[in-house]
Formats: C-alpha cells, structure tokens, sequence
C-alpha cells in the first residue's frame, strides 16, 4: 500500500526545502534530554500503582474500585497526552545543515515556532560548548555559530557530537564557497 | 417550588454531554500533536510516532469511555451509605 510507505520512506526532506539543495545533517537535541523527561513521566507512571497499594489497606476502598479505575484511566489518558506533547517538542526542535543553508527550527508550543537560517556564505566563526561531566560524558553540548555583521548568534543546542558537526559544518561552508565565488546563489540565478 | 422542573431535568442526557466534552478536550489537543508531528516532522520517525500516539490515544479513550459508561454512581452511593452505616 502506497500511503503507508509515508512511516518508511520518507527522507530528510523538508518544508521550503529549494529543489537544487539536499540535507547533509539533521539534528534534535541529544536522546538524553528526552531520555530524563521520559524517565520522570515513567516515575508519574506508577503513582496510581503505588496509591492503589496503599489504599488496598483501607476496608471500604473496595466500593470505590470502580471510581478509582474511571480516574485511573482518565489519568493515564491525560499523562500518554503529556507523554507524547514533550516527545512532539523534542522531535520539532531541528537544527538543519543543507549544501546551501543552515536551518535553525523550534518549536516552543503548538503555536509558537521560530524558524531561522542562515547562508552558508554568511559564517564567519564555528565554536563548540561542552558543559559539564554528563555532557562530556555523553558527547552532547552547543554550537555557535557566529554570522558576518550585528545578527545573532546561531546556537545548536545540545546536540550530539558537537565537534563532529562543527567539522561537517566547516566542510560544507568551505566547498559551498567554492562552488559560489563571492557568495553568489548561481541556481537562483539560472531560474531553478 | 422546582426552578427547573424534575421531568426536563431528567429528559436532559449529562453523561452524553459530559462524554462530548471530555471528547472535545481531548481529541482537539491531540490532533494538534498528530498535525505537528506529520506536517513538520522531519523524516518518517515522526510519522510513525504521530502514529503510535493515535493508537494508543484511542485505546486509552475508549477505555476510559467504557470504564466511565459502566460506573453507576447511584449504586456507589448506596453502597458507601450502606458501609458507613456499617461502620459506626
């Protein structure tokens, strides 16, 4: 079936991706950011376990085991929502490293997104912050990269293996100069 | 004197009221995660989770409908009456 190859195939492509660029690294944050979120909603998890425990003790809870069920399901309801609103977060927060652009996307709520990019040939400076032992650890922490004139820094933010993608990134902005001399978009100009 | 006289109160279905609205609740905020996820998430991970959490949500929910269609609260409360009776 044809609309299922949705869940299979499809590539790292993106919205107002140009027809002329493709993607060279895709980044979220680090899985242990979502994984310390997901290990505090498994604790959540289990309070109607350890509650129905306790209250087992109770002689009269056995008429209200049908009530507790009802509010026992409407929690869960509400924390599988809660579950998948930070998992929704994580995976809309991307960092985007085309042959052409950088692409900085987050997502701070349902109606909340800031989309920034920035030209390859607009980098002036790459640097790279690890902070902390679990980060060291872990290999995740900031990219900044520092664009010509007064704009605001782009910050990368705790992704994973910063030092890797700083590499990639001096890569792509170094052969993207190459093939634009003096910044130059030549496939706008030839209409593509 | 009944305000609102017994007969109109009774003709008036609030479990299928509060059934609509607890749908409404839910499902509006869960279709924002399943549009966030298929329209601006990139590659097919976030498809297949938008996926997951449909699934899980309608299973969750019918759960929840069934469990809250078979609760009979008059019964309960009869049956707490009966045990703090009981209990004194």
């Amino acid at each position: 079936m044809k609309f299922l190859s949705v869940f299979t195939e499809t590539h790292n492509t993106f919205e107002g991706q140009r027809p002329y660029e493709h993607t060279i690294v895709l980044l979220h944050r680090h899985w242990f950011v979502l994984a310390i979120k997901l290990a505090g909603y498994l604790l959540i998890a289990l309070i109607p376990i350890v509650v129905y425990s306790g209250l087992l003790n109770f002689a009269g809870f056995v008429y209200f085991q049908g009530l507790y069920l009802v509010f026992t399901t409407g929690f869960y309801l509400i924390w599988w929502y809660s579950l998948f609103y930070v998992i929704t977060m994580y995976l809309l927060d991307t960092w985007i490293i085309t042959n052409h652009r950088v692409i900085d996307s987050e997502q701070h709520g349902f109606f909340n997104r800031t989309v920034a990019e920035l030209s390859l040939a607009k980098i002036q400076d790459v640097s790279t912050r690890i902070e902390g032992p679990l980060a060291t650890w872990l290999k995740f922490g900031y990219l900044d990269v520092q664009t010509a004139g007064t704009s605001p820094k782009f910050s990368f933010k705790q992704i994973p293996n910063p030092l890797a993608v700083k590499d990639e990134l001096m890569r792509a902005h170094n052969e993207y100069i190459a093939e634009h001399p003096e910044g130059i978009e030549i496939h706008e100009e030839q209409g593509l | 004197m009944n305000i609102v006289p017994a007969d109109i109160l009774n003709s008036i279905p609030f479990f299928g009221i509060a059934i609509v609205f607890i749908s409404l609740v839910y499902w509006i905020p869960a279709f924002f995660i399943v549009y966030h996820l298929t329209r601006f998430g990139i590659g097919s991970r976030p498809k297949f989770i938008a996926l997951v959490f449909l699934v899980g949500s309608v299973i969750l929910f019918s759960l929840f409908i069934i469990g809250a269609s078979q609760f009979d609260l008059s019964v309960l409360a009869q049956q707490a009456g009966d045990y703090i009776k009981s209990s004194l």
